[in-house]
């Protein structure tokens, strides 16, 4: 059974995320596979304080890629499922945001 | 920036810089980009990184260690500017007091201070030696002997003739340790001789002793050494000889003719290789008495003059006179370690005594010529530097390895010579003008007709120099690059 604190696996911060983060204010996270967006809003509300406008969710594919020594193709990166989180204006996610 | 100065010994100074914070702040901005552009942050391009992602990646600590870094390369020039300190060599970062406002603490070695002293009241005599008839007619002796022709002859041997004999020697009453059979039947050859008598081998009179000998004939002789010899184990010793005669030998000494002269090579008559040994006699001997006069005068300047400089100075020079150490001796196929072990001396021992001495007079000669020649004017014309340097490279152009070097490192090595070669035109000059002083031969004042400026290219080169030592970061080592060197110095550049 799934709680709402098993949802949330790791905030994603990249180059990408960090654009969303401060131009659109979105947050990105990596979910478990059976997240929902119900399931989403429900632990950020809860986790971090804020209200939660809007939860894209999107299945990000494994990618295969190649080993530099053997030729051998092999799958080296599983795929996950990526939440993307609008937050009401006013709300902010300090862990994106450097040191705390 | 606010900056307070304070001079320490060793003709340093030590300088306490505090800066404004956005200043410091600024170059912890630009720190952050440099690192994010270094270093790998997963998520991020090179350079893409936001400054409190890294501050959090990396910690402050290492974007302030980059920032000060930075700031150094920068702000340290302009330090030097405000403070109006001429640096000799880079400076090093102390201490760092605090980092809210940043305060550095910088020690700068000063540039060398010489004050001379009435170096135009000391008078010398220059007299260089001259070369006698009898010194060449020496040298001719010698060659005579180097090309006579021996025949085995039958006649009891006399003077001038060569002795071939198996010599045993005994000593009498050997002290302790020592054995009494000092030689034994060691294959000699012996020159009979009369000339000094000093030079002979073992002892003065022993040829005397050996007019008449035929071959077969044995000999035993006996001489008591003084105890002033120079071989030290016969020091006060009396030693019997035994001397077999095998063989006489009669030399046959060229005559000093045209003849003689024309078997040599490359001259025509006996006075053309007469005047030849002179030139030579000469110019040997002249160049010993400069060597000797002109250390005599600087020995003389220095000692007048009040010499300052940072011990950073001392420390490169004595570097140089390493390396040129190593040189010679790698051409004679050692090294220093070895070199250090014939001597039975410890590295840091051999530093202290003879390489640092050498390295400080040196250094104080090369210091004293720089100031003479800026006190007395001297300087080389315009142009000459290009021209050396046009020819040095045409030459380098020919050469085989041209290609293999590469012509950026041909053009590097041309005007390194370039700069060799107006070095030492200069320090033939300046040396020339102390000349001219020490024998009273020149006006006391510098001469006026004389333009002040430099020449252009040895001035552009010192610019380069000075620009060297103030862009390095403190932490690097930059080799200062004088512009005249000593008298003394060997340029082995090439």
């Amino acid at each position: 059974m799934t709680t709402i604190y098993d949802i949330l696996r790791r905030p994603l911060v990249t180059e990408k995320s960090n654009y969303q983060v401060s131009k659109l204010h979105q947050y990105v996270f990596e979910v478990t596979g059976d997240a929902t967006r119900t399931m989403v809003k429900d632990a950020v509300e809860k986790l971090f304080e804020v209200q939660v406008l809007n939860v894209n969710i999107i299945n990000v594919p494994a990618k295969r890629t190649r080993r530099a020594r053997s030729r051998r193709l092999r799958v080296r990166e599983s795929g996950f499922k990526k939440a993307i989180v609008t937050l009401a204006p006013e709300d902010r996610i300090p862990i994106f945001e450097g040191v705390e | 920036m606010n900056i307070q100065t304070e001079k320490i010994a060793d003709h340093q100074v030590r300088v306490t810089v505090s800066f404004d914070p956005e200043q410091f702040e600024g170059y912890k901005q630009r720190a952050a980009k440099r690192i994010s552009r270094d270093k790998k942050i997963p998520g991020f391009r090179p350079g893409k990184a936001p400054y409190d992602f890294i501050r959090r990646y990396f910690g402050d600590e290492a974007i302030e260690t980059q920032a000060i870094d930075l700031l150094i390369d920068e702000e340290y020039p302009k330090v030097l500017e405000q403070a109006d300190i001429r640096p000799a060599a880079p400076g090093i970062i102390e201490d760092i007091p605090s980092k809210d406002p940043l305060t550095l603490i910088l020690v700068v070695p000063l540039e060398p201070e010489v004050i001379l002293g009435d170096y135009h009241s000391i008078r010398m005599e220059y007299a260089p030696p001259k070369v006698a008839d009898d010194d060449v007619d020496k040298v001719l002796e010698e060659m005579r002997y180097n090309y006579a022709t021996a025949e085995t002859s039958d006649q009891p041997a006399k003077m001038g003739d060569v002795v071939l004999a198996k010599v045993s020697a005994t000593i009498q009453n050997p002290s302790e340790g020592q054995s009494a059979q000092y030689l034994t039947d060691s294959p000699t050859q012996i020159l009979l001789d009369d000339a000094d008598g000093k030079k002979e081998q073992p002892y003065p009179g022993f040829s005397k002793a050996l007019i008449g000998v035929k071959p077969g004939d044995e000999k035993k002789l006996s001489h008591k050494f003084p105890k002033t010899s120079s071989t030290e184990e016969l020091q006060g010793k009396t030693v019997d000889y035994t001397v077999t005669v095998e063989t006489v030998r009669q030399l046959t000494l060229p005559e000093l003719n045209d003849e003689f002269a024309q078997s040599l090579g490359e001259f025509d008559t006996i006075d053309k290789l007469r005047a030849e040994i002179n030139h030579q006699l000469e110019h040997e001997r002249t160049d010993d008495y400069n060597n000797e006069f002109f250390d005599q005068i600087f020995n003389a300047i220095i000692e007048q003059s009040t010499i300052a400089y940072p011990p950073q100075l001392l420390n490169e020079e004595i570097d140089a006179v390493l390396d040129s150490l190593k040189k010679n001796l790698e051409r004679e196929g050692l090294d220093l370690q070895t070199y250090l072990k014939t001597r039975e001396l410890e590295q840091a021992d051999f530093i202290e005594k003879e390489v640092k001495p050498a390295a400080k007079k040196r250094l104080e000669q090369s210091l004293v010529l720089e100031e003479i020649a800026r006190n007395e004017k001297v300087e080389i014309e315009d142009g000459i530097i290009e021209n050396t340097y046009k020819e040095t490279l045409q030459i380098l152009e020919s050469s085989p390895d041209f290609k293999k070097r590469g012509s950026q490192e041909m053009r590097r090595m041309a005007s390194r010579l370039a700069l060799n070669t107006a070095n030492k035109m200069l320090n033939n000059k300046i040396l020339e003008r102390l000349k001219d002083i020490v024998t009273g031969e020149a006006s006391t004042t510098p001469e006026e007709t004389k333009q002040a400026k430099r020449s252009r290219s040895a001035k552009s080169a010192s610019d380069k120099s000075e620009q060297d030592i103030t862009k390095s970061s403190p932490t690097k080592k930059s080799v200062r690059k004088k512009v005249s060197q000593g008298a003394t110095d060997d340029n082995q550049e090439l």
